[in-house]
């Protein structure tokens, strides 16, 4: 059997119009000439990135490495000047994020969902086999081609190196993260567990049946402890959703990990017994929809005079809301405050499990932003598998004492619930050190109080 | 009936019997039928996976430290590594990456707080052999390459392939096209280099003189920018390591040195300029500098100071700052040698 060559130098290629755009990459479309076939290729640019380099490389290797009808793979990588460009298969349908916003606003119907997550379903078991996580499970990341068959795109921390779609998106991946990530991903051990894609997995469920994530209208730190603190969020039960998939939501967003099932056994739920093939999702969905292009150009049309009027009337949106350069620095302070909570609390072992947190949270944001990253904050190890994880860590102290921390911190019961007041500690603590912004302050004071009251008390008692 | 006709679990061990032999048949190429081979592979492909799980544990359990001895003790006793190496072409895409985390484990496995690998891999040296030439392959070359990473772990063997004629092809293999091998390959490279002081340090001085002519004329002078760019990063790296100081003080004696340092200050790369500073620095701040580096610094004492006042992280960084004020110093204090 002989493998299919995709050449590497950008004279054999033609690149079209772009189809997607992050900070420091953009995915174009693209014309592969020998072959005659339309790609896409993410061209991401070395300069933007003054960190380490293996964490790009690492990622682009294993996504050279998938063999599977429902993973987006890289068939071919190569250095073009300072730019990487990686040159992938062309999804002519985009992303679902695309296709809800323009023309499901109010999410799909059942049909069309269960035989969307059944693929996804797939592609996450596959990689969880792998050992892979993808981390970053939602509609985004669903792309689905002109023949209606879905992959699931963007894994590992490509997740947020290779960042694609538009500023739109972009935004919402910031805003929208913390929608997607699972409690406990503030204390599991090894950072992310595989458990927590699944948590991911039943809130795109949510995101695809209602045409956006549960909390997505309110700013990131609230989305936080909103997860922490309510109730997992359901369907929406006003509309006609059928009990199965009710269920295979609830199983998916239950609190705590262990009882969350497996990638492997979820794919046998019921719920999936009416998933159909990709030729209906090519039927249904693909044919009335406009070109990729011209999708992504009348997002940002709309987006634009969204915008305008929103910024001056609506002054409770600000944080999610504002242009461009605030969402920027709004970015830029949050790793700092992460990461000034992680040292402050790393002598006590009890600090443990906001580290973890704290590690996948600036990874995200770290590379969407591009600029606030620093060569000794190297930041994914401690969430990635264990082999990487221990050779990594060789030479880094943050990691080693991360992962040895988190040793220490597996043995306490209560884990999760002591994480919970660490990451809510560090809020108030960070909080008493400056004013972030009147709002976020009143928020999180009425919510913190009683907790920080609680800690103080256990602390005194420790001592 | 079923229960009468079901075998003992297997242990490890036979798990590691089982694929050793199938892995003789896929090596022996016998022409047997194909959907007899088929089924082997199908075989061959399973048992890897159960050995990994054995190794890395499961989503439901972790792996347990005797059954681990067990099942390395047995891939070592025999030439089960070698068969696998040799076969690993012959695997599905799936399998291969089973086996290489298989492989890539049992470097870490203790048996009686031994590691047998390492003896292993002394008795049959040339398995590296293969291992490195499989970057010349580009369906093989993540595989061997991510094996031959975890094999140099062991001291000895980094030092085999140190002084093998292999160093000088990864000159060549990190600026191959394909940048997961290439970067894959420049991993490589940088663990030999960094990974075991002492035998880089006299691996160094050994060959200080053609390492050193292709690092730069290949690798720092390349038109490559991010061949250019990993390089100038890794020779700071070795450069600033305390035993390579005696390599050190060799480099940043020599003239033709500082001006490909100088030259990469220049690039119009940040990344790269940064990165040519904490090498160029050591050429200022050395308190033994020879008269043709001092000849070369004055000539151009004023351009430089002019550069330095402009260069500046995009981050503040104090450690950058307060080299950037020495070496200032040093260059603002030169004085000719020789004209007075």
């Amino acid at each position: 059997m002989e493998k299919k060559r995709y050449p590497t130098g950008s004279e054999h290629y033609v690149l079209y119009e772009e189809i997607g755009q992050g900070v420091s990459a953009s995915v174009c479309r693209a014309l592969c000439i020998p072959f005659n076939e339309i790609v896409a290729i993410k061209i991401l640019d070395f300069e933007k990135h003054d960190t380490d380099l293996s964490k790009i490389s690492r990622e682009v290797q294993t996504m050279s490495l998938v063999e599977h009808p429902n993973v987006l793979k890289a068939h071919c990588c190569f250095v073009n000047g300072h730019y990487l460009w990686v040159v992938m298969p062309f999804m002519a349908g985009g992303s679902f994020l695309h296709i809800l916003k323009a023309a499901y606003p109010n999410g799909l119907e059942e049909v069309v969902i269960a035989t969307i997550l059944h693929e996804v379903l797939k592609g996450l078991d596959y990689l969880h086999q792998q050992g892979h996580l993808h981390r970053d499970v939602k509609a985004g990341n669903i792309l689905v081609d002109a023949h209606g068959a879905i992959k699931l795109g963007d894994f590992g921390v490509s997740a947020s190196v290779f960042d694609s779609g538009d500023k739109q998106r972009m935004r919402n991946t910031f805003v929208g993260t913390p929608c997607w990530m699972a409690p406990e991903v503030v204390g599991q051990l090894h950072g992310y567990d595989f458990k927590a894609d699944i948590w991911s997995f039943g809130i795109t469920a949510l995101e695809l049946a209602h045409g956006h994530a549960p909390f997505s209208k309110y700013p990131p730190m609230k989305v936080f402890l909103m997860t922490l603190q309510n109730a997992p969020p359901g369907l929406d039960r006003e509309r006609k959703f059928s009990k199965s998939f009710k269920r295979m939501v609830a199983n998916c967003l239950v609190k705590n990990p262990s009882n969350r099932p497996a990638a492997k056994n979820l794919i046998k739920h019921s719920f999936f017994r009416q998933a159909r093939s990709n030729d209906y999702i090519a039927r249904t969905i693909i044919k009335g929809l406009p070109s990729l292009g011209n999708v992504i150009k009348e997002l940002k049309m709309k987006e634009a005079n969204m915008l305008a009027p929103k910024k001056i009337s609506d002054g409770q949106e600000e944080i999610s809301q504002v242009e461009e350069k605030k969402v920027h620095s709004q970015i830029s302070w949050l790793p700092k405050f992460w990461g000034s909570s992680v040292r402050r609390d790393f002598d006590g072992d009890s600090g443990s499990s906001s580290l973890s947190f704290a590690f996948s949270a600036s990874m995200e944001v770290q590379f969407l932003s591009g600029e606030i990253s620093s060569p000794r904050d190297r930041s994914s190890s401690p969430c990635r598998s264990r082999k990487s994880r221990e050779t990594e860590s060789r030479d880094e102290k943050e990691s080693i004492s991360s992962s040895t921390i988190m040793e220490t911190a597996a043995k306490s019961v209560h884990l999760c619930h002591q994480a919970w007041k660490q990451i809510i500690y560090s809020l108030t603590s960070y909080l008493r050190d400056k004013i972030v912004s009147r709002l976020l302050q009143s928020i999180v004071m009425t919510l913190m109080i009683k907790q920080r009251h609680q800690l103080c008390s256990k602390d005194v008692v420790s001592r | 009936m079923k229960s009468l006709f079901k075998s003992k679990p297997r242990t490890p061990a036979d798990l590691v019997r089982q694929t050793r032999e199938l892995l003789i048949f896929v090596d022996s190429n016998s022409n047997t039928r194909e959907d007899k081979r088929q089924e082997k592979m199908a075989e061959l492909t399973k048992l890897l996976r159960e050995l990994k799980s054995i190794l890395y544990g499961n989503s439901e359990s972790e792996p347990v430290a005797e059954a681990c001895a067990q099942l390395t003790q047995e891939f070592f006793r025999e030439n089960t590594l070698r068969l696998v190496i040799i076969c690993l072409p012959k695997l599905s895409l799936e399998s291969r990456k089973d086996a290489t985390q298989v492989v890539a484990n049992l470097q870490r496995q203790q048996v009686h707080s031994r590691l047998i690998a390492s003896d292993y891999l002394e008795a049959n040296k040339d398995l590296l052999d293969l291992l490195v030439s499989g970057y010349e392959d580009p369906d093989m070359a993540l595989h061997y390459g991510a094996m031959l990473r975890e094999c140099i772990r062991h001291q000895s063997i980094a030092r085999y392939v140190l002084e093998s004629d292999h160093m000088k092809k990864f000159f060549d293999y990190i600026q191959l096209p394909n940048f997961d091998i290439a970067s894959d390959a420049s991993a490589t490279f940088k663990e030999l280099l960094t990974r075991h002081k002492s035998t880089v340090a006299a691996f160094l001085t050994k060959n200080y003189d053609w390492f050193f002519a292709e690092y730069n004329s290949k690798l720092l002078e390349s038109t490559n920018y991010l061949t250019r760019r990993q390089a100038i990063k890794l020779l700071g790296d070795m450069l600033l390591d305390r035993s390579n100081s005696a390599i050190m003080m060799r480099y940043v004696s020599s003239k033709d040195n500082l001006r490909i340092l100088m030259t990469l200050l220049r690039e119009s790369s940040k990344n790269i300029q940064i990165e040519a500073f904490h090498v160029f620095k050591l050429f200022a701040a050395n308190q033994n500098k020879p008269p043709e580096i001092v000849s070369i610094l004055v000539a151009n004492r004023d351009k430089l100071l002019r550069f330095f006042r402009d260069f500046k992280t995009e981050k503040e960084d104090e450690q950058f700052d307060a080299d950037k004020a020495q070496v200032v110093k040093e260059i603002a204090a030169l004085e000719p040698r020789d004209r007075s």
